[in-house]
């Protein structure tokens, strides 16, 4: 599937974040590409940093050392006008995010509006297309307050979604939904994979979801990759014992 | 009940849905500690309206005049003879419903632009931007003002901004800024002294936004920046609007504050009410003149409160936690 000549759309070289007297990613870093068309899978325990990664690929934390490519363009440099870069990379959060005094349709269209500068028909369009794609048109003029945790997170999905990224960031988007909610969060990202072939990075303990859709899976602990590999390889025989530890935990959970 | 025995029944059928009717009007009325404020101003309207049928019936007299026949009776208590007071009640009432209206005036002023300055001062605070001079100099505006007594803070800005124009209008031959103002047309000591309450209010409100800003999820900020939205646009469209749906019930306290505290204006000699009461009483040698001029300040503070009672429920956000009632 993949080609060596194929450009990954994003790269992570040796990438090291410090809090003040907290190694989130450890040295000597984490390295990573993430290819076009692939699902790649984060799993891992609280802590292990899996979340620190994802927000310096988009730079909302800033990493101590390393460098992140994004299409091959170094992104990680000074003189990066990171908000340009931001709309490529979309990104969806365990808490929705929503912006609560804007009704839905404000939600989608403001960064189209003030990031994209799209005209008026064209938002429009955009907004209606992707309310469809994630089964919530009729809720266009409600507030974010107004509806379930797994609507407000389609909807979150939606609004990144209408800006026609490369690339989608999910952090854990299921975590903060009750059992029956996360279906319908997750078909709709099965969507955004199976109908309109979008590349994801997603960190997730779904594994069912992992099972089916990631092309690879890579599993961190302590602020380090692991183990990384095909789905099949990581959960059918784990070679590794962290990562044995860590699934039985899992699943002994579910 | 023996009347009953009488009426046929549809007489009786139309009493009791008359009856039915009035228990639920009556039934809406109550006299609580929640609704007190508003039985005292109803009271007051109704007067007026009062007062204002009677000036159509009887030609020559005043609509104030109600209420004034009621003062009178209340000094009746305290031992006047009516003729004695009579013709001064009027004119207070009248004196110092024109200097209400100056004290309205002057803090509603104060605190809308002191809001806007407020505003500016928040974001500056805020910021993690690194224009460093710029946020220490914000900071030390904010301590400054919060740190002394506002009475100070009038009588500096008063004598200060009088004496330095002064000098400087000497030095380079130039008119004094009392003049300038003087000929716009306004009065020097209320432009002066709104300024200083304008100075006070922005430290005060700044404050109050600059809470209002820190208590927005940062996940708000996360979600705009990650969508590409640049800082101010950030600031602009996702976080203020959420920030001024949050401070309208803290700010509702700053402004009435500030309707109270302009009565220190007084003492560089603004004739707003407390000025206006003082020269009254000092004249006639009537304390109810500070009754008078307390009930003034009572109905603007009490409709104010009401009024952004209305706009916070107004203003609410579903989910954001504000108000609930």
């Amino acid at each position: 599937m993949l080609l060596l000549t194929e450009q990954p759309v994003i790269e992570v070289r040796n990438l090291t974040k410090k809090f003040k007297d907290f190694e989130a990613l450890k040295t000597p870093g984490v390295s990573l590409k993430v290819m076009p068309k692939e699902v790649v899978v984060i799993i891992g325990s609280s802590g292990s940093g899996k979340s620190t990664l994802l927000r310096c690929m988009n730079r909302l934390i800033e990493p101590t050392t390393g460098q992140v490519f994004f299409n091959g363009e170094e992104i990680t440099t000074k003189e990066t006008d990171i908000n340009e870069v931001r709309k490529s990379i979309g990104m969806v959060f365990q808490q929705f995010n929503l912006f609560m005094h804007l009704t839905v349709g404000a939600n989608i269209r403001l960064p189209l509006k003030k990031v994209l500068n799209l005209s008026e028909d064209e938002i429009e369009k955009r907004v209606i297309n992707v309310l469809e794609t994630v089964n919530l048109s009729e809720k266009i003029d409600s507030y974010p307050g107004e509806l379930s945790g797994g609507q407000q997170q389609r909807v979150a999905i939606a609004r990144v979604f209408a800006m026609r990224p490369k690339l989608i960031f999910f952090d854990e988007p299921t975590s903060a939904l009750d059992p029956e909610l996360t279906g319908e969060v997750l078909s709709v990202m099965k969507k955004l994979v199976t109908d309109f072939h979008y590349t994801l990075v997603v960190v997730t303990h779904e594994i069912p979801f992992a099972k089916e859709l990631a092309t690879r899976v890579i599993f961190m602990d302590e602020g380090e990759i692991i183990y990384r590999g095909p789905p099949g390889d990581v959960f059918e025989n784990p070679s590794n014992e962290r990562l044995k530890r860590f699934l039985s935990k899992i699943i002994e959970m579910n | 009940m023996t009347i009953n025995i009488v009426e046929t029944e549809t007489e009786k059928k139309d009493i009791s849905k008359f009856k039915i009717i009035m228990k639920r009007i009556l039934g809406n009325i109550r006299f609580t500690r929640k609704n007190i404020g508003w039985w005292f101003l109803g009271l007051l309207l109704l007067i007026l309206f009062i007062g204002a049928i009677r000036t159509l019936v009887i030609p020559g007299s005043n609509y104030m005049d109600v209420l004034l026949n009621i003062v009178d009776w209340f000094l009746l208590l305290f031992g006047y003879s009516l003729e004695y007071i009579d013709y001064r009640i009027p004119i207070i009432i009248r004196g110092l419903g024109t200097a209400a209206v100056l004290s309205f005036n002057i803090s509603v002023i104060s605190v809308a632009i002191g809001f806007i300055l407020a505003a500016l001062i928040a974001v500056i605070l805020v910021n993690k931007g690194k224009v460093y001079g710029l946020k220490v100099l914000a900071q030390a505006y904010v301590d400054f003002f919060r740190s002394t007594p506002l009475l100070v803070q009038i009588l500096m800005v008063y004598f200060g901004i009088s004496g330095i124009s002064l000098a400087i209008a000497e030095a380079y031959n130039i008119r004094t800024l009392t003049a300038i103002i003087t000929d716009m047309g306004f009065s020097y000591e209320v432009v002066l002294g709104t300024l200083a309450l304008i100075l006070n209010t922005a430290a005060y409100q700044s404050e109050i936004i600059r809470a209002g800003i820190l208590s927005i999820p940062t996940g708000q900020t996360e979600a705009a920046r990650a969508l590409g939205l640049t800082q101010g646009q950030t600031m602009s469209y996702v976080i203020l609007p959420q920030t001024f749906r949050m401070v309208v019930p803290p700010l509702t306290n700053e402004i009435i504050n500030v309707l109270l505290n302009s009565s220190l204006l007084s003492v560089i000699g603004v004739f707003e009410l407390t000025k206006r009461s003082r020269s009254l009483q000092s004249v006639y040698f009537l304390w109810e003149v500070f009754f008078v001029a307390a009930i003034y300040y009572f109905i603007i503070a009490f409709s104010l409160s009401k009024l952004t009672k209305r706009l916070e429920i107004k203003l609410r956000i579903p989910g954001l936690g504000v108000a609930i009632d």
